[in-house]
Parts: C-alpha cells; sequence; structure tokens
C-alpha cells in the first residue's frame, strides 16, 4: 500500500511539473489561475466545508492580500518576496479582527455579516485612492524574481501557484487528519457534544477564520504579481461568490477546492469561446450560469464532487495496526483490561486533582446539587432540587414526563445556567459554567439523541481525549503532535475495548443504537472523568443490549466512576442504581433505595396517576 | 385473537404494523390496533412506551418505516396531516402547539380553516365550543400564549372540535394538568363520545385513562403488549409493571 | 448643515426609507412563514421597475417573458410530478399567445396604472414560481442551503435582468410632475406619493394579516408550523403565498422609486441589503420593526452620504454587523429568562 502511494504522488508530481510544456501555450495562463483559486478556495472549503460557516465575503481577505503585497511593494519599495508574506499576514490580521466580532452569529446571520463586510471591505478599496489607486486600479507591479530569473510568463509562474495550491492541499489535508481537525469536524456535527468534551469552539472557529484568510491573502498577493493590475472590482461580491460556487462545486475534501476551480475556471473559458460576442455577453452568460449552478447544485447535490473525490484519496484516519501482547481482544465490558487503568486515574499514575484514590470511601460528595432553580419564563421547571453524588455510586433520577429531570440535567451538566441554587464539582463551585469548563473538570455527560460525531468509531472515542491533550490548528497543519496523538490513539482503543466495542472504523451514525450508546460511554471514559452524566440511555435499547450496557455501569461504578442516570426505563433503573431521587412538577419526591422508591405511595401516585374522583 | 379481529374488521381508524424510527433508534417495532366508530379507546403506556410517536406517525407527521393506516377503508397511509384534517381526522398533540400570539377566538376561528365556506355551522361550533368551555369565552380576546396550562389545554381541544373532526385523537391531554383540570377535560371527552365522536386517547395517567374509555392497548417498547376492554385492562398487574418495572431485580 | 439641508436630506431620507421598508417587509413575510433569509429580495424590486418601463415604453419587455418562461417550468413540474394538467397552463399558453400575438402587431404602450399593475402580478406570479421551482424542492434543508439557493437566485435574475434590460438606466414616469414647498424645503410629488402609497400599501397589509381569516392563517404558518398543519393549512401553499406577496410588494416598491432614483439591472443588491438591515434591526418578526427600521435606515444614509460622501454607504452596510450582533444577544437573554 505505501509503495503504491509513493508511485502514485511521484507520478502525479511529474505530470504537474510538466503540465506547462504539455498543453498548448495558452493554457498556461489557465492553469495559473485554477492554482489561484484553487488554493483560495481551499481555504474557503476548511471554513465552509469542513467547518460548516459560510462565508460571502472571501473577495475581501483575497484583495487584502493582493492590494497589500503590491502597495508595500511597488510604493514603498518593499522585496516583492517579503511582500509576499506582508500580504498574507495583513490578510491574517483581517481575519482575526473581523473575525472576533461576527464568529459569535452563526448560519445565514453570519453569511449575511460576512457579506457585509465584503461590500464594505470592496467599498473601502475604492475609497482609499491615495492607497490603493481607486477605481482606476493598481498598476505600479514589480516583477518577482529570483536568482535572475523573471517570473513573468506564465508558464514560469505557473510554478509558483503550483507551490502555492500544493501547500494549501497539503495543510489541508495533514489538519483534517490532526487533533485540530477532528475538532473542527466534531464541531460541524455537534456543537454540544464538542462542547461536553471539552473543545472551546470558539477558539477553534476563530483559528479556523484565520487560516482560510490567510490562504486568501496569499492566492491574491500571488494573483497580483500575476496579472500585474489590479482593481478594487477584481475582489468584489462577485469574486467571493466566485469563490464559494467553487468550494460548493469540490465538496468537503482536500481536493475539492482544487477541483472546483478547475471546472470554474474552465466553464468561464468554453462560455467565452462559446459566446461569439466578446466579453460583454459572455460575461453575462457566466453570470447567469453560476446562479444556476448554484441553485442546481444545492437542489441536487449539496455536497457537491466530494463523494468522488473522496473514493479517489480517502480522507480516513489510518488506525494502527493493533499490537499484540497487550492482552487478548474482544473481551466483553465489564472486565477490565489486565493493567487497565480506572477513571479519575491519568496513564502517569498521579491521582487527577480532586479525585479519591480508587479503594477509598471518599469523606465528601463528588457533585453537590443544592437548592437548584431553573425559570423559563414564568414556568418554573425546577424548583429546589438537591442531592449528592458520590465516587463508585450510580444515582437515578426519575420522574414522569415533564417533572424537569430534563433540565435539571441539562442545567448540571452546563448546556445552560440555574436561575437559583449551586452546582460543585469536587468542592469547587462550578454553578453557571459552561460544559466544555466542566469537562476540564472532569464532569461529562452523554446524549438522548447520541451526538456522535460523522467520523469513525475510533476517531469519536478519541475526540474524548480532546481533554487532555495538545495541539492547535498549527500544528494541525504542519503535522505536529504525533506523539500525543499516538497517546490518545492508544487510550481510545483501551476505552473501547473496555465497553466492548471491536469495529473501530465504521463510520459511527451507522451504528445500531445499542452500540451508539456504548461509543459515547466510551468517549466519556476517553476522557478521564470523575463523573458521567448519562441521558436516557436506554432509549431505543433492546433487552439484551439494556443488560450490556447494566453490567457495563457497575463495572465502571465498582471502579470509583460516579455516575447519574436520567432515565425512564424502570427495568434499567432499578437495576443498576444505588440510589434513586424522584422528581415531580419540578421538585423533588422521594429519595433513596430502589425497592423503597419503587414502593413509596407518593412515586406510584405520580407515575400511574391520580384516582379520578 | 377473533375479538381483535373482528374489532378491526369494521373499523373507523386501522392501524397495520406500523413502524417508526428515527436515525437508529426504533420507536414503533410493528403496532396494531383498531378504533371502532362512537368508542373511546385509550393507549397507555410508560414514559418512552412510543405512544407519541404513535400519534405523530398515524397522522403523517413523523414518515412511517412501515405498515400502514386507514380511516373510514381509506389508505391515508400516504397523507399528510393538513389532508387528515379535511377527512376529519384530527389530533390535538402533546405540546398544544397553539398560535400564541394569536387570540382565543383566532385560535377556534383557525380550526375550522378548511370550513371556511360553511360560516353558519361554523358559527354554531363555536358558540357549542364556548359553551363546552366558558374560560375560553371569557377570554375570547386574550392571546393564546397568556393562558393557564388548563386553558390551553382547552383551547386546543376546542380548536380540534372546531375542525368537526369524526375522529379525535387526543396525546397527553392531561400533560402537566392540575387533577380538577384533568377531571373537566376527561369530562368533556366523554361528553364528545355522548355526540357521536369517536377518541383516541393517548395518555400516561393509566387510571383516569381506562376509567373513561371503552378499550384499551398497553404499549411498551414500542410494542403492543396486551389489550383489552378497558375496565378487565385496569386489573392486569402487567400495566403496573410496565410503569413502575418488574418486580425484584434479576439479571 | 442649514435646516432647510436637514429637512431635505430628511426626507429624502425618508422616501429611500420607505422602500427599504417595504423591502423589509418582504423579507420578514417570507423569513417568518418559510424561514429562508432571501437575497434575492432586491431582485424583484428590479424586475418590478422594468417591467413596468418596458409596458409603458413598448421596449424590453423582457419581464413579463419571465415570467411566462416561468409559469411553463412550473406547471411543466406539476406534469411530471403528478401526471397531470395543472390549471397553470391556461395562463401561461393564454399568456405567452397574447403576449406574443400582441408584440407582433407592433410595441404597445400601456397607460401606467395599468402597466404597473400587469408588473406587479407578474413578479408576485414569478416569486410565486420561483418558491415552488427552487426553494420548496429544498424542504427540510439547512437555512445555509437556502442562503446559497437564494444567492444563486440574486446571481440568475440579475443577470437576466441584464439580458433583458441592458445595462442602461431608465426612468419611469413620476405620479406628477413638480415639487411643493413645505417648510422651507421643496418637495416633489413623486416622493410624497412615495410616502402615501407605502403607507396605503401597510394599511392594506394590516388589514389582510388582521382582519382576513386567510391572512391569519398565514401567520399561523408563521408561527407554529406543526399546529398550522394540524388544523388544515399546507405549509407549502403558505410559502407560495408568502413569496407571491412579498415579490408584489417589492415589485410596486420598483415602480415607486423608479421615477425618483431611475431602475437599472444592477440595483437590486444594495436596495435588498438594506431592506434587510431595517428588518433586523425591528427583529426579523415584528412588521412594525421593519418599517420603522427600514425608515431609520433610509434617513441615516441620506444624512451619512451627505456628511462623508462614499463612506456613508460603507457604514450603513457596516452596521448589519453590529446589529446582528445586538440581535442574538437580546435573543439569548429573552430566551434565558
Amino acid at each position: 500500500m505505501r509503495a503504491r502511494t509513493v508511485v502514485v504522488a511521484v507520478a502525479l508530481a511529474a505530470l504537474l511539473v510538466a503540465l506547462p510544456w504539455l498543453l498548448p501555450p495558452f493554457y498556461a495562463n489557465l492553469l495559473c489561475f485554477i492554482a489561484i483559486y484553487g488554493g483560495v478556495a481551499t481555504g474557503l472549503i476548511l471554513l465552509t466545508g469542513y467547518a460548516g460557516l459560510v462565508s460571502l465575503g472571501q473577495g475581501a481577505f483575497y484583495g487584502i492580500g493582493a492590494y497589500g503585497a503590491v502597495v508595500l511593494a511597488g510604493a514603498y519599495g518593499v522585496d516583492p518576496w517579503l511582500s509576499l508574506l506582508l500580504g498574507t499576514a495583513l490578510a491574517a490580521a483581517a481575519g482575526y479582527l473581523v473575525g472576533l466580532p461576527i464568529l459569535r452569529l452563526s448560519g445565514h446571520y453570519l453569511a449575511l455579516a460576512t457579506l457585509a463586510w465584503g461590500i464594505v471591505a470592496t467599498i473601502l478599496f475604492t475609497q482609499l485612492a491615495s492607497i490603493t489607486g481607486g477605481a482606476n486600479g493598481f498598476t505600479n507591479v514589480p516583477v518577482l524574481r529570483v536568482f535572475g530569473i523573471d517570473f513573468v510568463d506564465p508558464a514560469r509562474f505557473y510554478y509558483l501557484t503550483l507551490v502555492f495550491a500544493v501547500l494549501a492541499v497539503a495543510a489541508l489535508a495533514s489538519l483534517i487528519r490532526s487533533r485540530a481537525g477532528r475538532a473542527v469536524r466534531a464541531m460541524r456535527s455537534s456543537e454540544a457534544a464538542a462542547a461536553s468534551v471539552g473543545m472551546e469552539v470558539g477558539r477553534i472557529k476563530l483559528q479556523v477564520f484565520v487560516l482560510a484568510a490567510a490562504l486568501a491573502g496569499l492566492g491574491g498577493a500571488l494573483f497580483a504579481y500575476f496579472i500585474a493590475f489590479i482593481s478594487p472590482s477584481t475582489f468584489d461580491l462577485g469574486a467571493s461568490i466566485r469563490l464559494l460556487t467553487m468550494a460548493m462545486i469540490g465538496g468537503a475534501h482536500p481536493l475539492g477546492g482544487v477541483v472546483g476551480a478547475a471546472v470554474v475556471t474552465l466553464l468561464d473559458d468554453v462560455l467565452q469561446n462559446v459566446i461569439p460576442n466578446g466579453s460583454g455577453q459572455a460575461g453575462l452568460v457566466q453570470v447567469i450560469a453560476y446562479g444556476a449552478i448554484l441553485v442546481g447544485l444545492m437542489l441536487a447535490s449539496p455536497r457537491g464532487l466530494e463523494p468522488v473525490l473522496g473514493r479517489l484519496w480517502p480522507m480516513r484516519f489510518r488506525t494502527a495496526p493493533a499490537r499484540g501482547g497487550r492482552g487478548p481482544g474482544g473481551r466483553g465490558p465489564g472486565v477490565p483490561a489486565s493493567g487497565g487503568r480506572g477513571p479519575g486515574v491519568p496513564a502517569s499514575g498521579a491521582p487527577a486533582s480532586g479525585a479519591p484514590a480508587s479503594g477509598t470511601a471518599p469523606a465528601r460528595a463528588l457533585l453537590e446539587v443544592r437548592g437548584l432553580g431553573r425559570n423559563f419564563g414564568g414556568l418554573q421547571a425546577v424548583d429546589g432540587l438537591g442531592f449528592d453524588l458520590r465516587a463508585g455510586e450510580i444515582l437515578g433520577l426519575i420522574g414522569p414526563n415533564g417533572a424537569g429531570k430534563t433540565t435539571a440535567f441539562n442545567v448540571i451538566s452546563g448546556l445552560f445556567p440555574p436561575s437559583e441554587g449551586r452546582v460543585l464539582l469536587g468542592g469547587d463551585d462550578v454553578t453557571g459554567k459552561q460544559a466544555q469548563h466542566m469537562a476540564r473538570r472532569g464532569l461529562t455527560r452523554t446524549f438522548q439523541n447520541t451526538a456522535l460525531f460523522d467520523m469513525s468509531v475510533l476517531e469519536n472515542v478519541m475526540a474524548g481525549c480532546h481533554v487532555h491533550t495538545r495541539g492547535g490548528v498549527w500544528a494541525g497543519v504542519l503535522g505536529l503532535g504525533r506523539a500525543d496523538e499516538a497517546r490518545a490513539e492508544r487510550e481510545a482503543r483501551r476505552a473501547l475495548e473496555r465497553v466492548g466495542l471491536t469495529e473501530l472504523d465504521v463510520r459511527a451514525p451507522s451504528l445500531p443504537v445499542g452500540k451508539q450508546r456504548l461509543l459515547e460511554v466510551a468517549r466519556s471514559l476517553a476522557m478521564r472523568p470523575l463523573a458521567v452524566l448519562l441521558d436516557e440511555p436506554a432509549a431505543g435499547l433492546r433487552y439484551a443490549e439494556k443488560r450490556e450496557l447494566a453490567t457495563l455501569l457497575r463495572a465502571l461504578r465498582d471502579e470509583g466512576l460516579a455516575v447519574l442516570l436520567v432515565e425512564h426505563d424502570m427495568d434499567l433503573v432499578m437495576n443498576v442504581a444505588d440510589r434513586i431521587v424522584v422528581m415531580n412538577y419540578g421538585q423533588m419526591l422521594a429519595e433513596g433505595a430502589p425497592e423503597q422508591v419503587r414502593q413509596d405511595p407518593d412515586v406510584i401516585a405520580a407515575y400511574l396517576g391520580l384516582d379520578a374522583a | 385473537m377473533s375479538a381483535a379481529s373482528s374489532r378491526s374488521a369494521d373499523a373507523l381508524l386501522r392501524v397495520e404494523g406500523l413502524e417508526v424510527a428515527y436515525g437508529g433508534v426504533r420507536a414503533l417495532v410493528g403496532v396494531s390496533l383498531a378504533v371502532r366508530a362512537g368508542e373511546v379507546v385509550t393507549v397507555i403506556g410508560a414514559n418512552g412506551a412510543g405512544k407519541t410517536s404513535l400519534v405523530h406517525a398515524v397522522t403523517g407527521v413523523v414518515p412511517k418505516r412501515g405498515g400502514t393506516v386507514t380511516f373510514d377503508r381509506l389508505d391515508v397511509t400516504r397523507m399528510p396531516p393538513e389532508d387528515l384534517v379535511g377527512r376529519g381526522l384530527t389530533l390535538v398533540p402533546e405540546r398544544r402547539e397553539l398560535f400564541g400570539a394569536l387570540s382565543v377566538h383566532d385560535n377556534l376561528r383557525l380550526g375550522a380553516f378548511l370550513r371556511a365556506n360553511h360560516t353558519a355551522r361554523v358559527r354554531r361550533d363555536l358558540a357549542r365550543v364556548y359553551d363546552i368551555f366558558p374560560r375560553l369565552a371569557e377570554r375570547r380576546r386574550q392571546r393564546a400564549g397568556t393562558l393557564s396550562g388548563g386553558e390551553q389545554q382547552m383551547l386546543a381541544l376546542g380548536r380540534a372540535m372546531m375542525s368537526g373532526p369524526r375522529l379525535l385523537l387526543l396525546d397527553e391531554p392531561s400533560l402537566g394538568l392540575a387533577p380538577l383540570i384533568v377531571q373537566e377535560i376527561l369530562r368533556v371527552i366523554a361528553a364528545l363520545r355522548d355526540e357521536g365522536v369517536t377518541v383516541l386517547l393517548i395518555e400516561q395517567n393509566a387510571r383516569a385513562a381506562l376509567k373513561l374509555a371503552d378499550y384499551g392497548y398497553l404499549l411498551e417498547a414500542g410494542d403492543v403488549v396486551t389489550e383489552a376492554p378497558a375496565d378487565r385492562l385496569e386489573r392486569d398487574e402487567r400495566v403496573r409493571a410496565a410503569y413502575l418495572g418488574a418486580g425484584p431485580v434479576t439479571t | 448643515m442649514t435646516t432647510g439641508t436637514a429637512l431635505f436630506l430628511l426626507v429624502t431620507g425618508l422616501t429611500n426609507g420607505a422602500i427599504y421598508a417595504l423591502l423589509g417587509l418582504g423579507l420578514v413575510l417570507i423569513y417568518n412563514v418559510t424561514r429562508v433569509i432571501n437575497i434575492a429580495q432586491g431582485e424583484f424590486v428590479m424586475l418590478g421597475a422594468l417591467t413596468a418601463v418596458g409596458l409603458t415604453t413598448g421596449e424590453a419587455t423582457g419581464g413579463i417573458t419571465l415570467a411566462i418562461l416561468a409559469g411553463a417550468a412550473w406547471a411543466l413540474l406539476a406534469l411530471l410530478r403528478r401526471r397531470r394538467w395543472s390549471l397553470l397552463w391556461l395562463p401561461v399558453v393564454g399568456g405567452a399567445l397574447l403576449w406574443w400575438g400582441v408584440d407582433a402587431i407592433g410595441p404597445f404602450h400601456l397607460p401606467p396604472v395599468l402597466g404597473v399593475l400587469v408588473a406587479t402580478v407578474a413578479v408576485a406570479f414569478v416569486g410565486a414560481a420561483l418558491y415552488r421551482l427552487t426553494i420548496q424542492p429544498a424542504a427540510g434543508a439547512g437555512e445555509v442551503v437556502f442562503l446559497v439557493i437564494t444567492t444563486g437566485l440574486y446571481l440568475g435574475l440579475q443577470g437576466l435582468g441584464l439580458l433583458f434590460w441592458g445595462p442602461g438606466s431608465f426612468s419611469f414616469p413620476s405620479v406628477h410632475g413638480g415639487q411643493i414647498a413645505a417648510g422651507g424645503v421643496r418637495v416633489s410629488y413623486q416622493s410624497l406619493f412615495v410616502l402615501v402609497a407605502t403607507f396605503a400599501v401597510l394599511a392594506l397589509l394590516w388589514l389582510f394579516f388582521e382582519r382576513t381569516l386567510f391572512g391569519k392563517a398565514l401567520r399561523a404558518a408563521a408561527m407554529n408550523r406543526l399546529g398550522a398543519r394540524l388544523v388544515g393549512i399546507s405549509p407549502e401553499r403558505a410559502g407560495l403565498v408568502a413569496f407571491a406577496i412579498s415579490a408584489g410588494i417589492s415589485a410596486l416598491a420598483g415602480v415607486l422609486i423608479a421615477p425618483v432614483t431611475y431602475a437599472t439591472y444592477d440595483m437590486g443588491l444594495g436596495l435588498g441589503l438594506k431592506g434587510f438591515v431595517g428588518a433586523v434591526i425591528g427583529g426579523l418578526s415584528g412588521y412594525p420593526g421593519a418599517v420603522l427600521g427600514g425608515l431609520a435606515i433610509g434617513v441615516l444614509e441620506a444624512f451619512a452620504a451627505y456628511t462623508t460622501s462614499a463612506y456613508g454607504e460603507a457604514i450603513v452596510y457596516a452596521l448589519i454587523i453590529p446589529i446582528l450582533l445586538l440581535r442574538v444577544v437580546a435573543t439569548r437573554r429573552g430566551a434565558a429568562t
């Protein structure tokens, strides 16, 4: 397999290098455009295709890079090569400043904000005429040269653009397979679940935005040197939409940008040749064609060419072959792997802060809930709820429909803050803190609708390791942090072994629901949590699957994990819980051992209903 | 078995082998039931048993993975809810789904949206609703979103009545309501039955439902566990087990 | 700045603002009923203005052609989907015959009022057809998909505008030439007419939504999609009506503003965006808010343009960002308590 990849790569490289010689001279021009747009579109694919942030304003960063580079070189005599770097830096800085406020928006509000930003940038390019040459454009573009070689002829300039495109594609491919790439993809699948494994969603979005802006800036700078003339209309809304079209056609794949750029550029060329009237009519038909393409694409194939590209160059995370000698694989749940470490104890052996060493009875509860209340515009969903959760116990939270269990659960796990009351974790007040914060302190949750990430089983669990590994977007691009990744992979495999899942490469959402639940538990375990909150884990499970889950939970409890279970399924709760808290109308109705609670007349009345007098 | 098949022979509503799944989660695994004209039939079961999925699938609010629904001998399996209303099958959903910013009067009036041509009858039905629910009459100009829980349930029921239904599907009308209001609602349902409206009542409150109904189905984990005339079902030990778990712990 | 100038700017601002208000109304209507943010809203303004111009001057009657083509596509879709001949074929074929038949005889000039009426109806029809052809098939897709679709519509419609009418600018006869002097400033009759007409439209809309069952049904569909379905209101039909009304209002706005600022093929985007800003100020849910927001933006733009010329426009666009941010914060705070 490796050898074949090398051969393909070498052949491809040779082909790319030889292209200008193989094709008629005119095509060198096209190749340059394709490579430049391809690189910029690759950044947009990271932003839109992978991170799900639609931008209708990439043209602005494209323009900032272009103007930045040639103005510095042409008007201020900066070395052209240095100006490329500076132009990119300017675009990145703009990306940071613009991203900071607008990334608080999402969905179409975000898209509209980027649209506004793009228009403002175009106006600024036109108005700051003293710097940019205004509507007439900037012509004082010096020539890029190195060791006496001028990069003017398209066939020669092509190699610069080729390097740019290759770098962009390689950067994206590397990033997507790194820890940060996993975080981006996780965020796209479910921001709530990403937060629950400790990912700083806001920071990731900003980093991705800046990276896309930087790529756009570098592409713009190269473009300016290539054309040797730029004007504000080159970077207007039309350009942004064109880039978006390329990204949509290519789809969410590292090659998507280049492929989309090739399709659009060639289409433009064909239209110019087919429409005889010269640039006027062709430009018009282009516009209508783009419109039709965008609409048609969204209706017919919103994922663009990604399925095709994905088969050509699969972006699967390569799992290292299982190493023998660590004990037989495929063990059932509940039997700890030999030498396996329990939760709350990191690999280094030193106990995590606040966690009691397994085996000793804790003096104070791990999770304390005091007087918790939550109000929704007049409706008191939770009222004065209080209980303790200790390490090494399973607490069941039950109650009839509408009792407030889910609200209480969401407040405790940090999805939204309470209106009254306090939550203490390991003695520290974490009231109102968000899920990411809880995750870093050792509290994690599962979701009723199994918020699994759209990636393989193994990658899902590795995402759980996010909270105790390092490596941001830049590290991902450069391919650093391999050691951390290897460690994360080992830990993920261990967690999967614990829960008894063996198909590691399968796409998580395609698993049957019983296995999905186990996967969520494995992902939580990978975080080395102190406490796990499970949201209706039995929903949709068959009897055998429930038994499997129960056995696993009991094993985890025996190792010192604290488990809080919100459940409707009485079979599971009564079987597994050490203690039960019953809620009704937002308040605590009863608390005690399962048998006790089941026979409590108040509880029976709450569930089966009062006698209609 | 013959009792069940004789029920379905002349049923107004017949559901056969209904399957519903959300992604990988199977909410209904093949539910069959029958409601005869003039009856009050209830489907009871613990939370998560699939009761709401059942009603949503029958009315076309969620897609069905399998099974058929027949209403008055017409196959309505593929029919969306807005068309079912026109045929006489109306749902009062669990969350009521009222038009919060519109007045009580407007909500009721919209209930008869498809009957806009028969204004005299619509006005008569409106008067009847105000008669049955005097509290709504008092608050007819009030915005629906500002009503109390019980009043909202009354409004939801009244709005459904305005569509002139032949079969009324009620999804947990007692949810979150005080016992006295629940009694009032149940009285109204009984009165509707007396007027010839067929009712399929989904309820978590098993006791109240079985007291009112003629026939009952017990739903558990997406499947019908048992069915019987209501008074017999009331005494069935399986009902209690379904809600509060089976006996002592067995692994 | 003298009082006279200030008043003049105020009147100009309100006149433009009235148009933004109408656009904002159209946007809010579509958003409420279908959850789509229509980037192409301004294009309906352009189509309305230019179609009316074409009908009254006898040149460049592309708008009607577009309506006929759209109708044909819609009818074709119905044929393919449900294998039956929809009633749509009647107006489509009849309209086509009538149109090209009359056109063959010779260019004709409709009186302006009739031209406006026909243009409004034609554009409303195009709006409904576009909904059926491009929005309804994507039902259930994420909001971003709809954004890209309406972006595509913006491009396509603007391109067709250029194709049918070319890059020139067109004027439409004013209601009444001349001006009146009020409070030391000259106000053109057309400006007054714009304001009066806008409020007339607002009044009619208010009556429709508040006093007719159908209008309330549309509001209900916007408030609660499931609830609406459960009383027999089809969300698809509601979307169709919303698009038709919205396109019609925008077309009317185009006809109103054409005598003042001239109509061009690319007038749509700027107007649409400013209408959007106004609508967001009003919270994207309320109609009075959209109107006040539109008027506010118009006035702000007039004063900004006077004081800083070209940057004025940049300021108005840049305002979108803080306004959106404030809106999001306000909604979050509202939901949390």
